[in-house]
């Protein structure tokens, strides 16, 4: 278990990403994804790196069929940053440069 | 000094790690820069049901992790997100490498291990879409398309390995190829075929992905007809060959047309002290077992060509 990264589900989005203030990042994954599971680390040492500046998740959608469906999730790992409960940045796949280039994603919109 | 190494290896997945593997235990002071995900192309595999040893199979995420640990074991610093930028061969016979993150490193011997990325269709709507039903991984994607059509592009062993591994999810298979037959190995051809949901599509070509903001359909054209026809899809797995990632080293070392480097048997390219291995380069076979062995040999070369050339270790 991660110690920056909490587990969103379904129950939750609405108060955790919807009606939150503030950047929120979720990073949508499975089990049985390899780069997903490759990239968790990153998304972890992501989350430490901006503690008290943006909230980041991660949902499971084999367990959360729900919020991957609502928003078109059609290929994982995908990464999707809200701000104020709305999407502004996307991220399919394992980008060159993980940590970079996740840091920029948050970094547009603190 | 901290920025100096005997070798550096530049990409992170089996070849590069076997490589890392016996530079180490060699006791070369070793860096293998990393830029995205240590395994490389392997990690998109669900199983690896052909690597000599392993009788069950194994997941690509799990033998790449393995790996990895068996390289740091040795003591290979494996530095993950950050990739090269440039090589230089210097004056003195040591090579600069120039990092993603501005630094640089000093290397007496390179072994390039970049390996390569799949090929794009150059069609309209698959840029569009990618992430919204096209898909280069079926293992990562696969599980998004249950009970509805797909189709699979390409003939090779990946196009059949993938598109089988889509049996389990999709409700048909349409799988488009410009040849009539697949090229595959024999094994896996019959896997495939022999499954209800897969239907080939012979001697066509697919020259658009359409749909508004997720993959609806693809329209195909018959290359001996001439004709074209609208399928529907809602994915479209493609899996039409690879590009090898040498650009980095173009001006460095030879190449062949399609841009794979050129090796030896010892995987010398021709400049000293400078190694390719693996999907990079130009091989009779792109199997996990021999771009393995491929590092193996390259990280010996290493080893007696720093013995050879006198210069001491860091």
């Amino acid at each position: 278990m991660s110690e920056y990264v909490a587990d969103l589900t379904d129950d939750k989005w609405e108060n955790e990403v919807l009606q939150a203030k503030g950047p929120v990042l979720v990073d949508f994954w499975a089990a049985w994804c390899g780069p997903c599971r490759n990239l968790a680390p990153t998304v972890d040492s992501v989350a430490e790196k901006y503690q008290g500046k943006a909230r980041v998740y991660k949902l499971n959608v084999d367990e959360n069929p729900l919020s991957p469906a609502k928003y078109g999730i059609r290929g994982i790992p995908t990464l999707i940053l809200f701000k104020d409960g709305q999407e502004v940045e996307r991220q399919v796949g394992v980008p060159q440069n993980p940590h970079q280039a996740i840091s920029s994603l948050i970094d547009q919109h603190l | 000094m901290a920025n100096q190494y005997d070798v550096v290896i530049i990409g992170g997945g089996p070849t590069g790690l076997a490589a890392a593997v016996y530079t180490g235990r060699s006791l070369l002071k070793t860096l293998v820069l990393e830029q995205s995900m240590p395994g490389g192309q392997i990690v998109l595999s669900a199983a690896i049901d052909n690597y000599p040893g392993f009788a069950d199979g194994i997941s690509g995420y799990d033998f790449a992790q393995s790996f990895l640990k068996h390289a740091q074991r040795f003591g290979a610093e494996v530095r993950i997100g950050t990739g090269a930028t440039s090589v230089v061969r210097n004056d003195d016979g040591t090579f600069t490498v120039g990092l993603s993150d501005g630094g640089e490193v000093i290397a007496r011997a390179v072994i390039l291990a970049m390996g390569r990325h799949p090929r794009k269709l150059d069609i309209p709507g698959y840029d569009r879409l990618f992430g919204s039903g096209v898909s280069v991984c079926a293992t990562c994607d696969g599980a998004f398309f249950r009970n509805v059509p797909v189709a699979v592009v390409g003939g090779g062993n990946s196009a059949v390995e993938e598109g089988f591994f889509l049996t389990r999810y999709a409700s048909e298979i349409r799988s488009i190829h410009r040849r009539d037959h697949f090229t595959a190995q024999k094994i896996l051809i019959e896997e495939y075929l022999g499954n209800p949901k897969v239907q080939p599509v012979w001697n066509s070509v697919v020259e658009e992905i359409y749909g508004e903001k997720e993959v609806e359909g693809i329209r195909v054209r018959n290359l001996q007809s001439g004709e074209s026809e609208d399928l529907e899809a809602k994915a479209v797995f493609v899996f039409i060959g690879w590009i090898p990632n040498s650009a980095l080293v173009k001006d460095l070392v030879r190449l062949d047309d399609q841009g794979r480097v050129l090796v030896n048997e010892l995987m010398e390219t021709g400049v000293p002290g400078l190694y390719g291995a693996g999907d990079l380069c130009v091989r009779p076979i792109y199997q996990l077992a021999n771009v393995v062995a491929d590092g193996v040999q390259a990280a010996v070369s290493v080893e007696k060509y720093l013995e050879s050339s006198g210069q001491s270790r860091h």
